[in-house]
């Protein structure tokens, strides 16, 4: 009982809410810069507007691709959202709304799928039931209150939102290929020997287990040891090392440099504090007290968030967990491969080819994705069961439309994983318009 | 600190003495194999194709003075030895070859007769527009030198056909030279862009040649024809080089080129895509990749040495054959475009995009 109530006191202590201010202006900041390099690298023409088929989420097959103007709309108001939470301006409805917005996007097409657009999503939407803009903020001013402090859990739960994100990332690295073999990596660093001065060492074997073993131990511990007053800076010294090495190596976009600036929540609220004064300063921010000081928080203290955001952390808890119920190699079916911090883990591609077999009208068709796909579609779907089947789904639909008859559909597919050559994947003589997504273990070949 | 810091090497001690290092990961130089590529593959062949244009062109000056049978013959000669070299370097698709729009401008099939005749026939015409596209270059030169069609029979007096044929060389001829001369220039960058992200030089070529060998040269010159995508009704009428019967030939050099391109000339010991895959672990099944990927090249061309006489005949005639070699060219795409890209670390993607 006792510890239990000294949880529960030091869960409800109130701090400084210097932290979550800071972290509003970081989050809203690299967002901004990630959609708006997004929309000047063309991407929203070229992975949104130009392919012809979209492959939906399973279960969320409401969610369709908005149209050209639909879709530049979405972008739009994302960075509208942003400019909100940014300067706190009406931010609980700004965030509300950039959550389910970037969601939205994200949910058009699976095979853009990427980790950390998915922690994007599911931190927003944390961020949503936390007093973020009530400090600093245009809302203080509408509002003439000001809330300096938060309670404790509020600033917690975005350390734990992260460490289960580093930790699961180092779980799934505990496995065969990657700690005895070095795989991917080895396959990966020699392929970056040209960089200047460290390209040479990529080149060893030795280089890649190092980097695989680091990599795992760093995942799994990190943020243990960013939790710790003694080692974190320390520590910190460590998230950058290791997010500016995968930034230089691999093409992974925005994501080494959200996390850098994210896991600062980690540090001290003096340093926060610091932080934020010298951007009072700045902007010649009046901080005497014209405002009330006593802005409620309580609203989301109440009992209904507790609930919600505990439902919340069980499922971010329990769902990264569910690839390891599947007794299947998950490499292989894919079972639980998305939403699970699988992060560059495996170097998997593939390659299909359809046919499609009309008895009734006498028609058989061989059907190469290439022709109605983008690129990146091609290759996620090449090597993802629920994609091969969902694209023999699409061929049949189109082929019920034009001739009234529901044919069969084959498909031919190899993978390879980790270097390891070629193998058959999917089963040629499931007919893929009479599949579905239960048993997608079973249409594939023994591994 | 220092504990986490001592099981940490420690670990690593162990999992290396655990694996075999026997194999290495060779010093590979990359900017020499693309210095290579640029200066003993690209380069020479760009221009060797350049020189045999030009002797088109000079053939076909001759022609326009005498158009008599002796060198009507070496024309169209000429002609299959410049449509020959072309495959050589058709699937060079990156650097100034895309610049120029190489690909699509100089062998677009099935050609347009309709449109070429009423080319002629008005002498009004941009060879450049998008409508033209199927009008011009090859595919064109292939129609109005060898169809058999009586209205051009009597092509060499019309002085429309004469501006037209005239044109079409020239065509290719500013095109080609652009190119090359460009490459003089380009090979430095290309030679520097030895990564192996979208854009680097390396991911460019892997791209290009299997783009090609899939859109191309398994659909194109062989899928398509043998009615691959048309419920197995034939096309011949797309076949490539339909008018001067060459196709097949047409289809063998450019897996030839490939077995060039990616050995790299074999015999002259410079560094191509074989001794980069070569320079990786690469074992596949109970033999190697680099092996593996140009057995199956050589494969492929002997198959289709072996068939007597024209496609077009053998598309009727030869049906399973030559479904039994798409069926090889097909599954070479595996290992150009799944296991070799893995283990080069390249992406099939011209796409720049995001990964984690």
């Amino acid at each position: 009982m006792m510890v239990i109530s000294n949880l529960k006191d030091s869960l409800l202590k109130e701090v400084d809410i210097a932290p979550l201010v800071v972290f509003r202006l970081l989050f809203s900041l690299v967002m901004l810069v990630s959609i708006i390099r997004f929309i000047s690298y063309n991407w929203i023409d070229e992975l949104y507007i130009k392919p012809t088929y979209h492959f939906n989420f399973i279960g969320f097959e409401f969610i369709q691709y908005p149209g050209e103007i639909g879709i530049y709309i979405l972008f739009v108001i994302l960075i509208i959202s942003l400019i909100f939470i940014l300067i706190g301006y009406y931010y609980h409805l700004s965030m509300s709304v950039f959550f389910i917005v970037f969601t939205y996007i994200e949910l058009i097409d699976k095979s853009l799928y990427l980790n950390h657009y998915y922690f994007v999503s599911v931190c927003s939407f944390l961020l949503i039931f936390l007093p973020l803009g009530n400090h600093f903020s245009f809302d203080e001013v509408k509002r003439k209150k000001r809330l300096n402090k938060v309670y404790q859990w509020q600033i917690l739960s975005i350390k734990i939102l992260i460490s289960i994100v580093y930790f699961y990332a180092g779980l799934a690295k505990l496995n065969s290929d990657w700690l005895f073999e070095a795989m991917p990596l080895k396959l990966w660093l020699p392929s970056n020997s040209h960089i200047f001065l460290i390209g040479k060492y990529l080149e060893y074997d030795v280089t890649s287990y190092l980097f695989s073993w680091f990599g795992a131990i760093y995942d799994l511990t990190i943020w243990i040891f960013l939790f710790w007053n003694k080692t974190r800076k320390f520590a910190y010294f460590f998230v950058i090392i290791f997010h500016l090495s995968t930034a230089i190596l691999f093409q992974i976009g925005m994501f080494p440099y959200i996390m850098t600036l994210i896991t600062l929540i980690y540090f001290s609220q003096g340093f926060h504090k610091k932080i934020l004064d010298k951007l009072k300063r700045i902007i010649r921010y009046n901080d005497i007290n014209i405002y009330s000081n006593v802005l409620d928080n309580n609203i989301l203290n109440n009992f209904a968030v507790k609930i919600l955001l505990s439902c919340f952390f069980i499922f971010q808890i329990l769902f990264p967990l569910r690839s390891y119920i599947y007794t299947n190699n998950v490499f292989w079916t894919e079972e639980g491969f998305r939403f699970s911090w699988r992060v560059m883990l495996m170097e998997k591609t593939g390659w299909v080819n359809y046919k499609l077999i009309d008895k009734e009208n006498n028609i058989i068709k061989n059907i190469d994705p290439i022709y109605e796909l983008i690129d990146v579609q091609v290759k996620q779907m090449a090597f993802q069961p629920d994609m091969i089947i969902q694209y023999g789904k699409h061929i049949a639909e189109k082929h019920f439309l034009e001739y009234g008859v529901l044919p069969e559909v084959y498909v031919e597919s190899y993978v390879s994983i980790n270097g390891k050559g070629s193998q058959k994947y999917f089963r040629n003589d499931i007919n893929l318009a009479e599949s579905n997504y239960n048993n997608i273990s079973k249409y594939l070949e023994m591994r | 600190m220092k504990k986490i810091l001592f099981i940490f090497i420690f670990f690593i001690v162990i999992a290396c003495k655990e694996k075999d290092n026997d194999i290495k990961n060779d010093n590979f130089d990359r900017t020499l194999m693309l210095t290579n590529y640029a200066e003993n593959y690209i380069i020479p062949n760009y221009q060797q194709f350049y020189n045999s244009i030009i002797a088109l062109e000079e053939s076909f000056l001759s022609v326009k003075n005498n158009d008599d049978i002796e060198n009507i013959e070496k024309l169209k000669s000429i002609f299959k030895e410049t449509y020959l070299k072309w495959q050589r370097i058709a699937f060079l698709s990156f650097g100034p070859g895309e610049f120029n729009s190489l690909l699509p401008l100089l062998n677009s099939f099935p050609t347009s007769t309709i449109k070429i005749k009423s080319n002629i026939e008005t002498g009004q015409y941009n060879l450049f527009s998008a409508g033209n596209t199927d009008a011009i270059s090859f595919p064109a030169l292939d129609f109005l030198f060898f169809s058999e069609e009586e209205e051009i029979y009597e092509r060499y007096n019309n002085s429309n056909y004469k501006k037209y044929v005239a044109d079409l060389i020239n065509l290719i001829k500013e095109r080609t030279d652009k190119t090359l001369s460009e490459w003089q220039n380009y090979k430095v960058n290309f030679a520097e862009n030895n990564g192996n992200s979208i854009g680097s030089s390396l991911s460019s070529i892997v791209n290009s040649i299997n783009m090609y060998w899939e859109k191309d040269l398994r659909d194109g010159k062989l899928g398509i024809p043998i009615g691959i995508r048309t419920n197995g009704v034939y096309q011949i009428s797309r076949l490539e080089g339909i008018y001067s019967g060459m196709s097949l030939e047409l289809l063998i050099e450019s897996v030839d080129a490939y077995i060039n391109f990616y050995s790299n000339g074999e015999a002259n010991n410079y560094l191509g895509l074989y001794d980069l895959v070569h320079s990786r672990r690469n074992s596949y099944g109970d033999g190697t990749l680099h092996q593996k990927l140009l057995e199956n090249f050589k494969n492929i061309k002997t198959r289709l040495s072996q068939i007597n006489g024209t496609l077009e005949y053998n598309i009727s005639n030869n049906h399973s054959e030559l479904l039994s070699i798409y069926q090889d060219i097909q599954r070479q795409i595996v290992f150009l475009k799944v296991d070799m890209p893995a283990i080069l670390g390249v992406s099939i993607t011209y796409q720049d995009n995001d990964g984690d």
